[in-house]
């Protein structure tokens, strides 16, 4: 669409119609954009490239893992495509023009033997982090092969397998977190974007390809007005050389900035706020990270009332568990679980949320704890949490407890209510898989193959998955349920909440079931979020009062 | 303040919860010929605004019933404005079904449009 807006036209519509596309990169110079496109139909994936001027469209590989476009050299003559089996096994390939591949990192699925163990190579792909250099003759990346919580690597296009450690000189940070992104701005500036404990912090480098060093220039986010909370976007504008920013806090909305090229402060753009409540009647949180039954260190916020509320007493408790299951709880206002965990606070309730085994955030050994584990070990985490963490914290009353959470957090619910019922009144269930047998039928074609390794294959591991389904104990809930749903989520399908709804109900327990009509895998519109949070804290509260 | 949590009137948390959705969201910002660029939900769903860097009114790109992808659920970008072509890629949603099977920019061929 034009820059001054309009109705949006179709672009190539004859290479993405029928199909599902994300845009992961544009080089504006070039005009150049990177899809990852999905078959409806196939387990297959698609890397092309669109010439925006041109309209010429290329294919540069398919794989059931993706053949997603990692890097690509500054004049587009050579690209690396990546294959993600599971989080962090990531391989790295350049289709060779004749339909095969000329692997560069990281060995096959296919050519891989049983018995033996191949290195995991811990490049993200969810955020474009890798990156050829100005030279042509490299790709700088993110990699867990020199740190479990990522680091700069270098990977020469000529001898490949092989990937060099690159350092990182002047960094201000400390504390526990993990390298998150590494964002091209210009020729050898990049800005280094980390994750400390959900806290981000970013810096502007410049990297000298020839002795493998970033050094940073400038801190972009992390201190002053930027401190303490989660970044939404930073973009570099060459022409002027200026970064626009959107960040928030647990307890300030995202709000938009601009820093000027040697600024030394944050311009604010926006005054976005919560109309109406003081911001001390918000809770900022306290870390309440725990050692968990195996001794691992598990972090968690405990989010209180204000005491300006005047609650007194013991809180009743709302367990909050993230989704993912690889993914993070972090002080961020921007998404959902935030608003609802301020607004609990403010009607009393302790908001307990953990940040359980297989979370990203922490390296890559602690997300892949989940890995083939699915409401194992991380499920013993939140039962460590309830029976010996928590009743020693006089400000919670765990005898008033219930649990929440979202798509995995919802199959966590349903697994923490119906295999530990003594530890609840209550539970949410916001689109969370019940039955992972018919989860994993009915997820879209492209997912089956990451899912059949991730989770495990429905069919050679199929006694496995029964038993870590909701639907095999399902019977012994005991606590009130509320299930929500949006009708159009093509990742738990609203079949798979309705065979739950129906399923208790045929047992004569007690279950109330909303479901959004134009709502998918999340509740987004703002008078459906308004019903949401307003069901959702009217339930806890019949229920913990 | 009330001691406990049923002596709050439900009013109250109706008020509370829409106080706290009043906040809308401000994201993924891009610079383009001193434009700010961004996704927000100022009209209560995900749509594309742009407004002087300097300041001023945001004003919609999108019309009202056209959403953007929720960019918790996506990889990449929402959007990409890009000045030299006059034309700004935008990845649209259809009620959260996730069927982005039309990524909208021009239909085939783009120009390049002369720059101030």
């Amino acid at each position: 669409m034009p820059l001054e807006g309009g109705f949006p036209e179709p672009l190539v519509p004859e290479t993405f119609q029928g199909r599902r596309s994300h845009l992961l990169d544009v080089d504006l110079e070039a005009a150049m954009a990177y899809f990852s496109v999905e078959s409806r139909e196939d387990p297959i994936r698609f890397g092309v490239r669109v010439d925006l001027e041109s309209g010429t469209v290329e294919t540069l590989g398919q794989s059931p893992y993706g053949a997603y476009p990692a890097a690509w050299s500054p004049d587009h003559s050579r690209v690396v495509l990546a294959d993600l089996y599971t989080r962090g096994d990531v391989v790295l390939y350049e289709p060779d023009g004749e339909g095969g591949r000329r692997m560069l990192f990281g060995t096959p699925i296919e050519e891989r033997e049983q018995s033996a163990e191949y290195p995991l190579s811990g490049i993200p792909l969810d955020v474009p982090s890798s990156h050829g250099t100005r030279s042509g003759k490299g790709v700088v990346l993110i990699t867990s092969l020199f740190a479990d919580t990522g680091a700069p690597g270098y990977l020469d296009l000529e001898r490949p397998g092989e990937i060099e450690p690159v350092s990182v000189d002047g960094l201000a940070h400390d504390g526990a977190g993990e390298l998150e992104r590494l964002q091209h701005l210009e020729d050898d500036r990049y800005a280094v974007v980390y994750n400390m404990d959900g806290c981000s912090w970013a810096y502007e480098t410049r990297f000298d390809e020839a002795s493998r060093l970033l050094k940073v220039e400038r801190v972009l986010v992390g201190e002053g007005e930027l401190a303490g909370g989660v970044l939404h976007g930073l973009h570099f504008d060459e022409a002027s050389g200026r970064y626009a920013v959107a960040f928030c806090t647990a307890t300030d909305p995202t709000q938009l900035y601009l820093l000027e090229p040697d600024g030394k402060r944050a311009a604010r753009r926006t005054r976005e706020r919560v109309l109406g409540l003081a911001p001390g009647l918000l809770s900022s949180g306290e870390d309440v990270s725990f050692e968990s039954h195996d001794g691992l260190r598990v972090s968690a916020r405990l989010y209180l009332p204000s005491p300006e509320l005047g609650y007194e007493g013991a809180r009743p408790l709302v367990y909050y568990v993230h989704g993912g299951p690889q993914s993070q709880e972090r002080p961020d206002f921007a998404w959902f679980s935030m608003p609802l965990i301020q607004i609990l606070t403010l009607e009393g309730f302790a908001v307990f949320v953990p940040n359980a085994r297989g979370s990203s955030g922490y390296g890559l050994d602690y997300v892949k704890r989940v890995d083939r584990d699915w409401g194992g070990l991380d499920r013993l985490d939140h039962v460590h949490a309830m029976t010996e963490v928590l009743p020693k914290d006089e400000r919670v009353d765990v005898s008033h407890a219930g649990v929440v959470g979202r798509s995995y957090g919802g199959y966590m619910t349903l697994m923490l209510a119906s295999r530990h019922p003594e530890l609840w009144r209550a539970a949410v269930d916001m689109f969370g898989p019940y039955d992972l047998i018919t989860f994993s039928e009915r997820i879209p074609e492209t997912w089956k193959p990451y899912f059949a390794l991730a989770l495990g294959d429905p069919e050679r591991d199929r006694d496995f998955i029964v038993e870590r389904s909701p639907r095999t104990a399902i019977t012994d809930i005991s606590c009130p349920l509320l299930v929500i749903q949006g009708q159009n989520d093509p990742r738990v399908v609203e079949q798979e909440s309705r065979d739950l709804v129906e399923g208790l109900r045929g047992l004569g327990k007690d279950v109330d079931y909303l479901v959004f009509e134009d709502e998918g895998h999340d509740v987004l519109k703002l008078p459906n979020r308004v019903r949401c949070y307003e069901r959702i804290v009217g339930f806890f509260s019949e229920h913990l009062a | 303040m009330a001691g406990t949590v049923v002596d709050t009137a439900a009013g109250l948390t109706a008020k509370r919860i829409e106080s706290l959705l009043s906040a809308r969201l401000f994201l993924e910002p891009q610079l383009a010929d001193d434009r700010l660029y961004f996704v927000s939900s100022l009209s209560g769903h995900l749509s594309l605004y742009a407004m002087d860097a300097a300041g001023g009114v945001p004003e919609p790109l999108l019309p009202p019933q056209i959403a953007l992808q929720n960019p918790k659920l996506v990889d990449g970008h929402l959007f990409h404005v890009l000045p030299a072509l006059g034309r700004i890629v935008v990845m649209i949603d259809r009620d959260g079904d996730e069927n982005y099977d039309q990524p909208g920019a021009a239909r085939g061929r783009l120009s390049r449009a002369a720059r101030p």
